[in-house]
Formats: C-alpha cells, sequence, structure tokens
C-alpha cells in the first residue's frame, strides 16, 4: 500500500510545459508513475511526452479522471495553482514550488483547513516517492530501492544522501516525503507520522529534520501519543547560532525551543532513537533488527 | 531583506502613522548642514540593519559633525554606519514598543505591545484575513497602562501598522520606540520593517530600497543567484547544494579529532556549475583556513561537477587547505580522476574522511610553520 499514493492514483502536472515541469514529467514517466493529463493554463490542447495539456484543472480531470497533482512553477502561479487543485477537490497536491510569500501561505493553509479533502504536500517539497511504483516530484530515484523503512524530511539534500546510504547497507523504504522547506507547510511531520503508523508496509520511520520551527516537536508529542513503530531522528542545523537563517526559510533559532539540541531532547524523551550522522542511522536501523531486506 | 528606519518611517507616514521628519546625512558635513536647519537640540541617529537603535542627543550643529565622524568610522554591533538620520529633539514622558510579527516557528502572526521601562508585555493572535480588530488594540493600550482617552488613537496606529505589514509583504512591521510625547500625542519615533523576501517579486518599490553595501554586513545573504551564505562565528568553509546537507556537512566539523568550527556555511541551489562555485569560494570571508566542498550529485554527474570545479580560475589563488567530496551518481570516476589531478584540493568519498584530512591538513600546516 505505501502512503499517500496507491494504485487509484491518477497524477495531473501543473507547469507541465514550463522547463521544470516538462523535465520532471519525463523523469516521472521513465520512474513508472501514473500521470494522465498536464495544465498550463493558454496551453490546452498541446501535448507534453504523450501526456494531453489542459487549460485548467477541471477540463482535465473530467477528460482523464486525474485525482492528484504536482506542481512546478514560479511562486506566484504556485499560490494560484494550489487554490484551483483544492477548490477543484484534487486528493493530494504536491507543491514542489519553493519560497511562496508568507502572507500567502498563512492564507493558503488556513483556507486549507477549511477544505479537508484536499492533502497539501509541501511547498517547497521535492515529491513522494514510492519506490518502484510512483516517483512524485523532483527525487533523483537511483537513491531508493524498495523495502519497509518511511522517510520523512523537510530538507530534500540529506534525504536523498541518507537513502542512498540505506539503499546501500540493504535498507529500501517504503515511502519517502518531503514535507517542504518553506516555514509553513501544508502537512507535517506529525500527520506523516500517523500515515506511517498505519502502514502495514513500514516497519520503521527515519524522521530527518533541521534548526528552526516547531515541527520536529510537534513530530516528538505525536510519537510519545501514537506512534509505537520505532522512530530514528537525525537533524541538522547543531552548529547554527540565533537568529542567523541556515538557507532555508524556516531554519532559523528564534527561541531556545527551535536548536536541534531542544528539538532532540524532545524526540529522545517521546522515545525517538537519535543518529548523530547519516551512517549513525544505518547503523540504528540495524540495532532495531526491523527493517532490513536482507 | 531588512528596511532601514528612514526608509520605514518614510512609509510609515504614507500610511499615516505619526513619525517626526528628519533629514538624512551621509558625511559628517552633511550632519551638520542638516542640524542647522532644525531647532537644537537634535538627535543624530545612526542607520545599520542591527536590531538596535543607536543615537546621540547633540546641543550644536558642530557637536552634531563631530558625533557623526565618529558614527560613520565605527560599527555597532558589526555593522558599518554609512548614513545618519538627524531628527529634531522632542520631550518624551513615555516610551513602548509595538511589533506585529510572524511566529516562525508557531505559524502564526502575533501584535505585541511593551513598555520599556517595566519590560511588561502583552499580545495577541491576529488572523491573516481579518487583522487588528480595535477590542485588540485595546487590550494592548490597557496592557501597557496607556491613558484611555489616547486609546483611539492607539488603535489607529496598530491596524495602520498593521496596513503596513500587508502592504510591504513584511515578516515583521515594529514601531520601536512608541512615544508619549508632553503634550500627548504618540508618535513613531523609530522602527523597523522586515520584507520577506520570497515577496519581493510584487514588491518592486521596495527592492529598489536594498542598501546593497550594508547587506555586506548581514549575517545571511544571497551573494550570487542560487548562491546563499550563512555566516557563523567559526573559519571553515562548508559549501554544498543543498541547504541541509550545507548544514549536515558544517554540523560534521564537530566530529573531527580537533573539532573545526564552521565559519561561511553556503547553500548552492541547482547544479553546481562554475559561476556558483565561483561566486561561493569568492564570498569566503578573509578568516576562513580551509574549505570543504560536499556535493550530492543527484541530477547532474559527479564527473561533470569535478570538471567544473577544476575550471575554477579562484582555484590557483586559494591559499587554504580545499578538500571535496563528491556522492551520488557517477562518484567513483569522478573521485578517481579528480585524485590524479594536479594537487591543487584533495579529493575523497566520504563526509568523514573529508572532515579528518582537512583537520589533519590544518594542524599539521600548524607544526610546520612553526
Amino acid at each position: 500500500m505505501a502512503i499517500l499514493i496507491n494504485h487509484d492514483t491518477e497524477f495531473l502536472v501543473q507547469g507541465i510545459t514550463e522547463q521544470a515541469g516538462s523535465f520532471h514529467t519525463a523523469q516521472m514517466l521513465a520512474y513508472g508513475t501514473s500521470i494522465v493529463a498536464g495544465v498550463t493554463p493558454e496551453m490546452g490542447g498541446a501535448w507534453e511526452h504523450g501526456i494531453p495539456v489542459f487549460d485548467n484543472i477541471r477540463t482535465a480531470t473530467e477528460a482523464t479522471g486525474a485525482n492528484s497533482s504536482i506542481i512546478f512553477g514560479d511562486g506566484p502561479s504556485a499560490v494560484d495553482a494550489i487554490y484551483e487543485a483544492v477548490d477543484e477537490g484534487l486528493r493530494l497536491v504536491i507543491c514542489v514550488t519553493d519560497g511562496i510569500p508568507t502572507q500567502d501561505s498563512l492564507k493558503l493553509k488556513s483556507y486549507l483547513d477549511r477544505h479537508p479533502r484536499t492533502r497539501l504536500i509541501g511547498p517547497g517539497s521535492p515529491g513522494v516517492l514510492v519506490p518502484g511504483r510512483a516517483n512524485a516530484g523532483i527525487v533523483p530515484g537511483f537513491v531508493a530501492s524498495e523495502g519497509k523503512v518511511g522517510v520523512v524530511s523537510r530538507s530534500a539534500s540529506v534525504a536523498y544522501e541518507g537513502m542512498a546510504l540505506m539503499s546501500a547497507a540493504g535498507f529500501g523504504q517504503s515511502t519517502f516525503v518531503g514535507v517542504g522547506s518553506d516555514a509553513i507547510v501544508g502537512t507535517s511531520y506529525a500527520e506523516v507520522l500517523a500515515l506511517f503508523e498505519e502502514d502495514p508496509e513500514t516497519s520503521c520511520i527515519i524522521l530527518m529534520g533541521e534548526v528552526g520551527g516547531a515541527a520536529e516537536i510537534e513530530a516528538a508529542a505525536q510519537i510519545s501519543i501514537r506512534i509505537t513503530k520505532p522512530v530514528i531522528a537525525f537533524l541538522v542545523g547543531r552548529s547554527a547560532i540565533p537568529f542567523v537563517r541556515m538557507g532555508h526559510a524556516g531554519a532559523i533559532i528564534t527561541t531556545p525551543d527551535t536548536t536541534v539540541e531542544a528539538k532532540e531532547a524532545a524526540l529522545k524523551s517521546a522515545g525517538a532513537l537519535i543518529a548523530h550522522s547519516l551512517e549513525d542511522v544505518v547503523s540504528l536501523l540495524h540495532a532495531t533488527g526491523h527493517a532490513s531486506d536482507q | 531583506m531588512r528596511l532601514h528606519e528612514y526608509h520605514t518611517k518614510t512609509l510609515f507616514a504614507r500610511s499615516g502613522i505619526p513619525v517626526l521628519s528628519g533629514e538624512l546625512a551621509g558625511t559628517p558635513g552633511e550632519a551638520r548642514a542638516a542640524a542647522e536647519r532644525f531647532r537644537m537640540p537634535v538627535v543624530v541617529n545612526a542607520q545599520v540593519l542591527a536590531d538596535e537603535r543607536v543615537f546621540r542627543v547633540a546641543q550644536t550643529p558642530l557637536f552634531v559633525e563631530q558625533i557623526a565622524a565618529e558614527m560613520l568610522t565605527t560599527q555597532i554591533a558589526g555593522y558599518r554606519v554609512h548614513q545618519l538620520l538627524i531628527e529634531p529633539m522632542i520631550d518624551v514622558t513615555r516610551e513602548f514598543a509595538l511589533v506585529i510579527e510572524f511566529d516562525q516557528s508557531r505559524g502564526r502572526v502575533e501584535i505585541a505591545a511593551s513598555t520599556l521601562t517595566s519590560k511588561r508585555t502583552c499580545s495577541e493572535l491576529l488572523d491573516p484575513f481579518i487583522g487588528v480588530q480595535a477590542y485588540k488594540s485595546r487590550y494592548l493600550a490597557s496592557g501597557i497602562d496607556l491613558p484611555s482617552e489616547l486609546w483611539s488613537d492607539f488603535v489607529a496606529i496598530t491596524q495602520k501598522l498593521f496596513q503596513c505589514y500587508v502592504d510591504y509583504d513584511a515578516t515583521r512591521a515594529s514601531i520601536l520606540p512608541l512615544a508619549l510625547t508632553r503634550a500627548g500625542n504618540l508618535i513613531a519615533l523609530g522602527g523597523k520593517l522586515d520584507i520577506d523576501d520570497s515577496a519581493l517579486f510584487r514588491q518592486a518599490e521596495i527592492a529598489a530600497l536594498r542598501d546593497v553595501l550594508a547587506e555586506n554586513d548581514l549575517p545571511s545573504r544571497q551573494v550570487a543567484e542560487n548562491v546563499r551564505l550563512s555566516r557563523l562565528p567559526g573559519d571553515i568553509a562548508c559549501i554544498a547544494n543543498g541547504a541541509g546537507l550545507a548544514m549536515m556537512t558544517a554540523d560534521s566539523l564537530a566530529n573531527a579529532q580537533r573539532a573545526l568550527s564552521p565559519g561561511a556555511v553556503i547553500e548552492i541551489t541547482g547544479e553546481p556549475s562554475v559561476e556558483r562555485l565561483q561566486a561561493a569560494l569568492q564570498s569566503l570571508p578573509s578568516n576562513t583556513r580551509g574549505v570543504i566542498i560536499n556535493l550530492f550529485c543527484d541530477r547532474f554527474s559527479a564527473s561533470d561537477a569535478a570538471k567544473s570545479l577544476m575550471g575554477l580560475l579562484v582555484l590557483d589563488s586559494l591559499s587554504v587547505p580545499l578538500v571535496v567530496r563528491l556522492a551520488g551518481q557517477d562518484a567513483e570516476r569522478a573521485h578517481e580522476w579528480l585524485s590524479a589531478q594536479p594537487a591543487t584540493l584533495y579529493s575523497v568519498t566520504s563526509l568523514a574522511h573529508a572532515v579528518e584530512l582537512l583537520s589533519h591538513s590544518l594542524s599539521d600546516e600548524t607544526s610546520w610553520q612553526s
């Protein structure tokens, strides 16, 4: 089963005719992802990599039955694209575009709360990947392999490196979810953890986090209340200092509980195992004895 | 992006928030000339992007000139002073702080008012769709013991501040201090607007106010397109393709036998082209003792990255050790190729090895020099 994506998930790509959208659509199709339509305003009637392009989501879903979307494109068009996807009732919306203006994100988040049918992943998400079945986003497929470890991360680069190491050591993944690098995102770690908990194909969970924000603290609360599967946490940004933003919009120490130390303490007391390097993640996976395919 | 106080106050005035009208000076002579147009004493206010406000009171134009000469050659919290704001001094009985801010860690917007003397703070949550309801402002006003005859003025100021926050895509809008004058008026003596970088595409007027010179002193800034630098106190530069990977590289320095400390942490987005790598290496602070470049080759081949690295003109002039760690697609071949090149850099295959190698090469260097 995996999480978020199943056998009847059919994607449309918003921004399919733009450079990034077109490039990654080809990659996703090559991976075997079910993409049935593309949407670019004013480009309806075109074809891209053998996929029909529509002017809007309504005509795309009527013609193809698409029920989920992946969004590429610049900031302003991505906000518009998300609202359209929500209003057209798509169930899963993955926004790869990052750097959405904060005031737009705040309104969007409030709008999503009132439209619970749609689950938004991102903005700033590298995507959702179910190894061997579907790659919805920009994750390089070669890092992943099929297995039982659920991986959730804010950082794309740390996740790629981590999954490549895990795969090499024989720990494949059930699903990878990139929750997104923006300060405000549609789906939190806590929600993804709950999905992994319910997923029979996932036996162990890796949470890759970073300095800044409260998402990892919320995840710790979720772990202590609901999660029975082993969770291994690896956080980056230990060397950050207060009020210096470390790349991602959200990666900044603003209060004492946004440091890596505070988050690790919360996760540890919730029962998560703390890894101090990606190599350490692999060692801990060996130690849990749950997730190896070998 | 942060706006200077004088820019902020210009925008405040446009929104109807009461401010003093001052004059900007870039030299001691200009400061003196400005002072001569005001009634003495005046306030000489250093324009820096730091959080604190630094000003001095002067009784004569000559003294203004002296103060200006000092301020323009000093640093305030690491920021050089390039401009001064000369303003008339007013008689103030009480001072407050008023801040509307997006709380990053909780993902919500708050308004807070506090008294500067007793440090009492009251705050209210704001709904992005609704803004500041008058009753919320009145809670704040009574919380800071503002006389009730000033409540309606205070409500108006909070609502105008929220309008600035929205109109200019701020992440933080502050009035500091909000002064109560002896004459019984509220006035914004100082203020700062922090603008959301992600929204600058629709804030052309604000983007044009960017002070590139002053931003060179900011600890976290864009140094070129797709190249972002965050400045930590140490002296080892960490360059990586991805914010998370750059942080991980910086964190790993502590694991060396002789621990190293990160200085410039540089994130390259997209492919690490010659131009981006060049921009990253050219932005290194002068205290840099060593460099790690850590690239996970996801959508490009490591061999291409290796060729870009060897094509860097700055490599010849780099006077500190450089360790390159390539992983991902085609990494082994790239490592072999790099290792066979004339030794301007070290090539390794693991991050832990990169850190150890750098640590050793730096301690060898020390022993060799002494």
